[in-house]
């Protein structure tokens, strides 16, 4: 956790955001927030809706933090909740599939035509099997986590992210960018 | 795929760091608003949201004697009792599925490596013979009324795993990579149906109206929107010889979508009151599903017509399945 816990114990910060203390909410959601970005990103693709669909997500955290249980792990759980805010978004943005973007390489030395043709294939996959793909490769996070995250058994989360992989190959072969 | 190649590509494609202050509006919205979180039950609050936050106590309370009974079922079959009345018939099925499922899992952690093709004849064959052996114990005794439905699903797909490792087995004997990668697809997604499913089988308990509608509802939304099921049981026509990735994208979509609705009602079964209404859509959504896995033999085999045919069949199952959800 971040420094502030050097200060206020998860449990404090937690009672304080039951009672409405949004300032609380917000240092409970920083150690999180670096992975949350990321999977709005891996998920949408785009900066600014990534950033959104993080604030709405929180918002809605914070409405139902009642139904965290105490001792459980806060990542898993809001993980879920920005994955849920992603699908939402995805569904009201139909043009999604024509929208074509640079990546964002930021100074790295990347193959951009590359980078295009797997975020393209990433498209192409359902979101739960591109929500297995940036959890795993992305986040880099173990089976156990994922399942936890998303609900299901271990054994359901190596199968999805297989599965994710193994669809994930032929697309990016047939886009000239074999791997 | 080799699992570090797709880390670094990933990586590579979408690594990306927030824009500076983007926690730090976060923090400020969340200062600022006057959003509070839901809270647990405030008494003073009246009409449909009381009859609410009742109804949600009585879940709970509902829930806890779930729990109490399944740690006393657990507790009871591993002690070597078993519970008496109905409940009996139950808790021995989803103990033997649950051990059977276990079993499968463990003799195929490692499914054959389809970049490299290796290992692949010892693999199929190891979870041929667990898989087999699965269908054997359910042939030995008749399912619980509850578990009707799901169990004739269940050894449909325990037989297309099957039919997907003999035909991998046969593509591996043959060095056919494409062949081997069409059948793994195949057994893969029979495996992915009880890796859904069977967790709900052994897990499941007759719930509430309100729980079971609840449930009903959330799962059938996203079968109802998802794209991948629309474009497959829609009227244009897909042809899988141009496209065989295309349409095995459309079934891994749809077969999710039907198998997660299968796996809620299979979790949460129906209150009494609710049964008649739950069978029918237990057995339209068992419709769609065998259609699903008829095309997906048919996309192994090349089959277009077969594959057209279950097109079909699909569409009409889910036009029903939608009926069936509109009148719970």
């Amino acid at each position: 956790m971040g420094q502030v816990l050097f200060v206020h114990s998860e449990a404090d910060l937690i009672q304080a955001a039951r009672a409405g203390d949004g300032s609380a909410f917000a240092e409970l959601l920083r150690p999180q927030y670096q992975a949350a970005f990321r999977v709005a990103y891996g998920m949408l693709h785009d900066v600014d809706e990534a950033e959104d669909a993080v604030q709405e997500a929180a918002f809605k955290a914070w409405r139902s933090l009642g139904n965290v249980r105490e001792g459980s792990s806060l990542r898993p759980w809001f993980l879920a909740i920005v994955a849920n805010q992603c699908r939402t978004v995805s569904k009201s943005r139909w043009w999604s599939v024509l929208k074509v973007e640079p990546p964002e390489t930021q100074g790295r030395s990347v193959d951009i035509a590359a980078a295009m043709d797997l975020r393209r294939a990433l498209r192409r996959l359902g979101h739960d099997e591109r929500l297995v793909v940036v959890l795993r490769y992305y986040l880099d996070m173990p089976f156990e986590e994922i399942a936890t995250t998303l609900g299901i058994s271990t054994k359901a989360a190596r199968t999805r992210v297989e599965r994710a992989v193994r669809r994930l190959r032929p697309i990016i072969q047939n886009q000239g960018a074999a791997v | 795929m080799d699992e570090h190649v797709l880390f670094e590509r990933l990586h590579d494609a979408l690594d990306i760091e927030p824009r500076p202050g983007a926690y730090e509006r976060l923090r400020i919205a969340l200062t600022k608003s006057p959003a509070r979180p839901h809270r647990w039950p405030v008494l003073r609050m009246g009409g449909f949201k009381m009859d609410l936050r009742l109804a949600a106590g009585v879940t709970l309370l509902v829930l806890v004697g779930a729990i109490v009974a399944a740690y006393l079922a657990a507790h009871n079959a591993t002690s070597g009792r078993v519970p008496a009345g109905s409940g009996q018939a139950i808790a021995a099925y989803q103990a033997r599925v649950g051990a059977d499922d276990t079993q499968a899992i463990n003799t195929w952690s490692a499914p054959c490596d389809t970049t490299t093709h290796t290992g692949c004849q010892g693999d199929a064959t190891r979870a041929i013979v667990a898989l087999q052996q699965w269908l054997d114990d359910l042939d030995r005794s008749e399912p619980p009324a509850r578990f009707l439905i799901v169990d004739a699903q269940l050894r449909l797909h325990i037989a297309g795993s099957i039919s997907g490792l003999n035909s991998l087995l046969a593509a591996s004997q043959a060095n056919d990579a494409s062949g081997i990668d069409r059948a793994y697809l195949l057994a893969v997604a029979g495996r992915a149906w009880t890796d859904a499913v069977v967790p709900s089988i052994v897990s499941s308990k007759q719930v509430t109206v309100a729980e079971y509608t609840n449930s009903v509802r959330a799962q059938s939304s996203s079968l109802t929107t998802c794209a991948d099921c629309q474009v497959l049981a829609g009227q244009s026509q897909i042809d899988c010889s141009q496209n065989q990735d295309f349409c095995q994208t459309l079934l891994d979509g749809t077969d999710l979508q039907v198998a997660s609705l299968q796996a809620a009602l299979a979790a949460f079964a129906a209150p009494d009151s609710l049964s008649a209404k739950d069978t029918r859509l237990q057995q339209d959504l068992a419709r769609a599903d065998s259609a699903l896995i008829s095309m997906r033999a048919s996309l192994l085999t090349g089959n277009q017509a077969g594959f057209d045919a279950g097109r079909i069949t699909l569409r009409a199952a889910l036009a029903a399945v939608s009926l069936d959800v509109a009148a719970i």
